[in-house]
């Protein structure tokens, strides 16, 4: 191979430094993300010291000696405000990272597990398991999975709707998710006015609207775990996600097995999303935002998006969360009606620019 | 590399679209497939770069069936220029040719200085490297397939396989990426739909017609005014234009039967 003379030049720059930059915005983002949570937890309606929160967190820890807080405040602090955070912490980063699985998977930055009904699948198999006890050889964990029962189906039905003869028509993808949406949110409200259990039916409906409000450390476990494994498979899997983003044809001659790896992605979506859904309902649109974000600054190379799509996830919803809680106190409003208040229209204005520009065709 | 295709079919339900193809390319030849819509040109291409498993027959590439490779084998044997140029995420021209690294990627592996340097002698290549930083969806239609055209070579494949490499593409495009291609000097498979470019730059032409090759030779022998008249259903003049001792074309009239 001749040594190019011009790369020696100056005047072209080296592009290989986006490494250092990525590695430079994961830690600011990183740092964002330690602050978010150390103010996530200092805010909220009963007012307690920044200071005393600190302790009372170091102290919990097992680092220091009780302190002379109340064991109010000790409760608030420990048992709700801190798994409220870091379960929008996870809830956050994990429905970011489906998203930009999803728009790689389907090949459509308009995909969100919420809009193609995969939320609402896994909401299904999350109530069937509260209020009809299916799944309850799996014993606490049985919510969990129901979710991502629930979401694979949702998803494997979406998928076979919108897909003609191998190729994924996108914008039956979009109709089909919203169809199926339509019907697993009716099942939903189905089995809940149905049921004879009443502290059932305002659970469900806070669910349906997407809310944090009843974090607790156990929940977390999971959903912390499948986050951390599968998004670090997902980020091994992002050169690939790159190569399937611009078609399967492409995908194939670049040397992927296409079936096996959107089989894969399929599978851990669907795990994500069912297992979020499980702990926090369907709070929609963050799969769309956050990535479409984070392109507008970074563009679409899988490589960067997801690793940072996961940290602006995660600062996002501690963030629309702390909105949520204080905004309007006494009143709290679910998470989801503020993420959909905002995603709606973004998802009209993605639509509207990606057809005036006319790049690819979505619909 | 050679390539041998051997007795391959395929069809779709009882439909046959590829009826027992045989077909081979030298090292460093330019074949041309060619045949009017329908018959089979892009299927028969599929069928090579394995978007489509063939229902009989077996493909070689240097004495090796290609069914017992890898699909990372065979890209990192074969690079594919396909119609797929349009899709909706911004990634830059140098993201696009990066992309050819993949089958020499394993799961944990970098972009190295080395896929660097390749890139940019294969946006060189074809005279995109000042063009890098843009957006893909933003180049004209000949800049879109020159950048397809790099991340094949970054592929560093020996072999290439070219869907309609001058579709929609202005006259001065054709030409320039046809000289492009021809330069590359490796075996190139190429579909093709206008006939004086095939006739002008591939060293042999398979023609194509109902999934059959009904021709297959140089240039001269296959693209006679009888054999196109049969497949394309027009009436042609053929003659070898003196000044460039090339085979010229010229449509008269659509035949009526």
């Amino acid at each position: 191979m001749h040594v190019n003379r011009l790369s020696s030049l100056f005047a072209i720059p080296d592009w290989s430094l986006e490494h250092t930059h990525l590695r430079l915005i994961l830690l600011i983002l990183g740092i964002l993300l330690l602050l978010s949570v150390v103010f996530g937890v200092s805010l909220g309606p009963v007012s307690i010291s920044m200071a005393d929160v600190w302790r009372i967190a170091i102290y919990k820890i097992g680092l220091i000696e009780r302190g002379d807080w109340s064991i109010g405040s000790e409760n608030i602090v420990w048992l709700i405000r801190f798994p409220r955070v870091m379960l929008a912490l996870v809830v956050g980063g994990g429905l970011a990272v489906v998203g930009v699985t999803l728009q790689a998977l389907v090949r459509n930055p308009l995909a969100d597990s919420y809009i193609l009904g995969i939320s609402s699948g896994a909401s299904v198999g999350a109530v069937l398991a509260i209020g009809l006890g299916v799944f309850t050889f799996a014993g606490s964990l049985a919510v969990q999975l129901g979710g991502f029962l629930g979401a694979l189906v949702a998803f494997a039905i979406v998928f076979a709707l919108a897909n003609i003869r191998g190729r994924i028509a996108p914008g039956k993808l979009i109709l089909s998710g919203i169809g199926v949406g339509y019907v697993f949110t009716g099942i939903t409200s189905f089995i809940t006015l149905t049921s004879s259990n009443k502290e059932l039916a305002e659970q469900i409906l806070s669910w349906t609207l997407g809310s944090l409000a009843r974090a607790s450390w156990f929940d977390l476990t999971l959903p912390s775990l499948i986050l951390l494994l599968g998004t670090t498979y997902l980020i091994l899997q992002s050169r690939n996600m790159n190569a399937l983003a611009v078609g399967d044809e492409t995908a194939t001659t670049l040397g992927l097995n296409v079936e096996k790896v959107r089989r894969q992605l399929f599978i851990l979506t669907s795990l994500i999303t069912g297992v979020v859904v499980a702990v926090s309902g369907t709070i929609g649109f963050i799969g769309l935002i956050v990535p479409h974000i984070v392109r507008l600054f970074v563009r679409s190379d899988h490589r960067r998006v997801l690793p940072i799509s996961l940290f602006v996830g995660s600062i996002f919803l501690i963030w629309v969360d702390v909105i949520a809680r204080t905004a309007f106190a006494p009143i709290e409003l679910p998470v989801g009606v503020i993420t959909s208040i905002l995603g709606g229209p973004l998802f009209i204005l993605i639509l509207l620019r990606v057809r005036r520009g006319g790049k690819g065709n979505i619909l | 590399m050679k390539v041998e295709v051997q007795n391959i079919s395929w069809g779709v339900e009882v439909q046959q679209i590829i009826k027992s193809i045989y077909l081979e390319a030298y090292p460093g030849e330019l074949i041309g497939v060619i045949g009017p819509n329908g018959s089979g040109k892009s299927s028969l291409l599929r069928l090579i770069y394995r978007f489509y498993p063939p229902d009989a027959g077996a493909i070689y590439l240097d004495e090796r069936d290609i069914l017992t490779m890898s699909i990372k084998e065979t890209a990192r044997r074969m690079a594919v220029v396909v119609q797929e140029r349009d899709n909706n995420f911004n990634f830059t021209v140098y993201e696009m040719v990066m992309m050819g690294r993949t089958p020499h990627k394993k799961l944990l592996d970098a972009d190295t200085a080395e896929d660097d340097v390749i890139i940019r002698n294969s946006l060189e290549h074809v005279g995109m490297l000042s063009l890098a930083q843009r957006d893909f969806h933003t180049l004209s239609g000949g800049e879109k397939q020159r950048v397809l055209i790099a991340r094949a070579l970054a592929q560093h494949a020996r072999v290439l396989v070219l869907d309609e490499p001058t579709n929609y593409l202005d006259l001065r495009y054709q030409f320039e990426i046809m000289e492009l291609i021809r330069s590359l000097s490796i075996t190139t498979i190429a579909a093709m739909h206008d006939l004086n470019l095939a006739a002008a730059y591939c060293d042999r032409i398979y023609l194509l017609k109902a999934g059959e090759v009904v021709a297959h030779g140089q240039p001269q022998d296959v693209l006679t005014a009888k054999q196109i008249k049969s497949v394309y259903g027009v009436d042609v003049e053929v003659e070898v234009r003196p000044s460039t001792g090339r085979l010229h074309i010229v449509f008269t009239k659509v035949h009526s039967s």
